[in-house]
């Protein structure tokens, strides 16, 4: 009788699996934490690109050395950031605390309010690290930045 | 259900950060990534970030070495 009930529980199972991947076989959504870490992964390679910008901006006389100095601060605050996403990411916590953990990272990280600080070109350095923190944001339904 | 399918959900539930998973997220976990065992999809996740994190690491390292180069004195 027991033994019937799990051949009946599995064949159920089956039944419920075979007609779910029917509808959603065309449009497999990518898991969340594969989608966040390979964000994280898009931030830091922008980081990198744009620490070696401002260095070669700094390099050629673009822009001042105290401009160098404001944008690798947020450089540095962002990837500081990013770390403390990934942290998040392998944690043993469930998604929903860590998309409220994630989005308080990036809120309280203060990148929004830096490019008003800066010149048109050190601006467009920030401006490629926002767009990607603000995707971040939107995998996890948080706010702009 | 059966102790594989048990054991297969417990794994999927450590792999993926989102509490009980649904049958459907299962399957959609299995057609993205054909063949792979909730081990290796766990540590492609965990690979992935830890690139992210030795990027991180890199751009902070050549970040302090040019401001102690040019630091004024």
């Amino acid at each position: 009788m027991k033994l019937q009930r799990s051949k009946l529980s599995a064949l159920v199972l089956v039944l419920i699996m075979t007609s779910c991947a029917a509808k959603n076989s065309t449009t497999p959504s990518t898991p969340a934490n594969v989608q966040m870490a390979s964000l994280s992964k898009a931030l830091a390679d922008a980081l990198s690109t744009a620490s070696k910008s401002v260095i070669t901006l700094r390099d050629n006389g673009t822009i001042s050395q105290k401009e160098t100095l404001d944008v690798q601060g947020y450089i540095l605050v962002a990837a500081n950031s990013g770390k403390q996403m990934d942290a998040q990411l392998v944690s043993a916590s469930d998604w929903p605390t860590q998309k409220a953990a994630i989005i308080k990272i990036w809120t309280t990280a203060g990148l929004s309010t830096a490019k008003s600080q800066l010149s048109p070109t050190a601006g467009v350095i920030l401006d490629t690290i926002i767009n990607v923190v603000n995707q971040i944001l939107a995998a996890v339904g948080g706010p702009a930045i | 259900m059966n102790p594989a399918t048990i054991a297969l959900i417990q794994l999927l539930n450590v792999a993926v950060p989102g509490g009980i998973l649904l049958v459907k997220d299962i399957i959609d976990l299995f057609h993205k990534y054909p063949g792979l065992t909730p081990d290796q999809f766990l540590a492609i996740v965990k690979e992935v970030v830890t690139k992210a994190d030795a990027t991180y690491d890199a751009t902070i390292a050549e970040i302090l070495a040019d401001q102690a180069a040019h630091k004024t004195p």
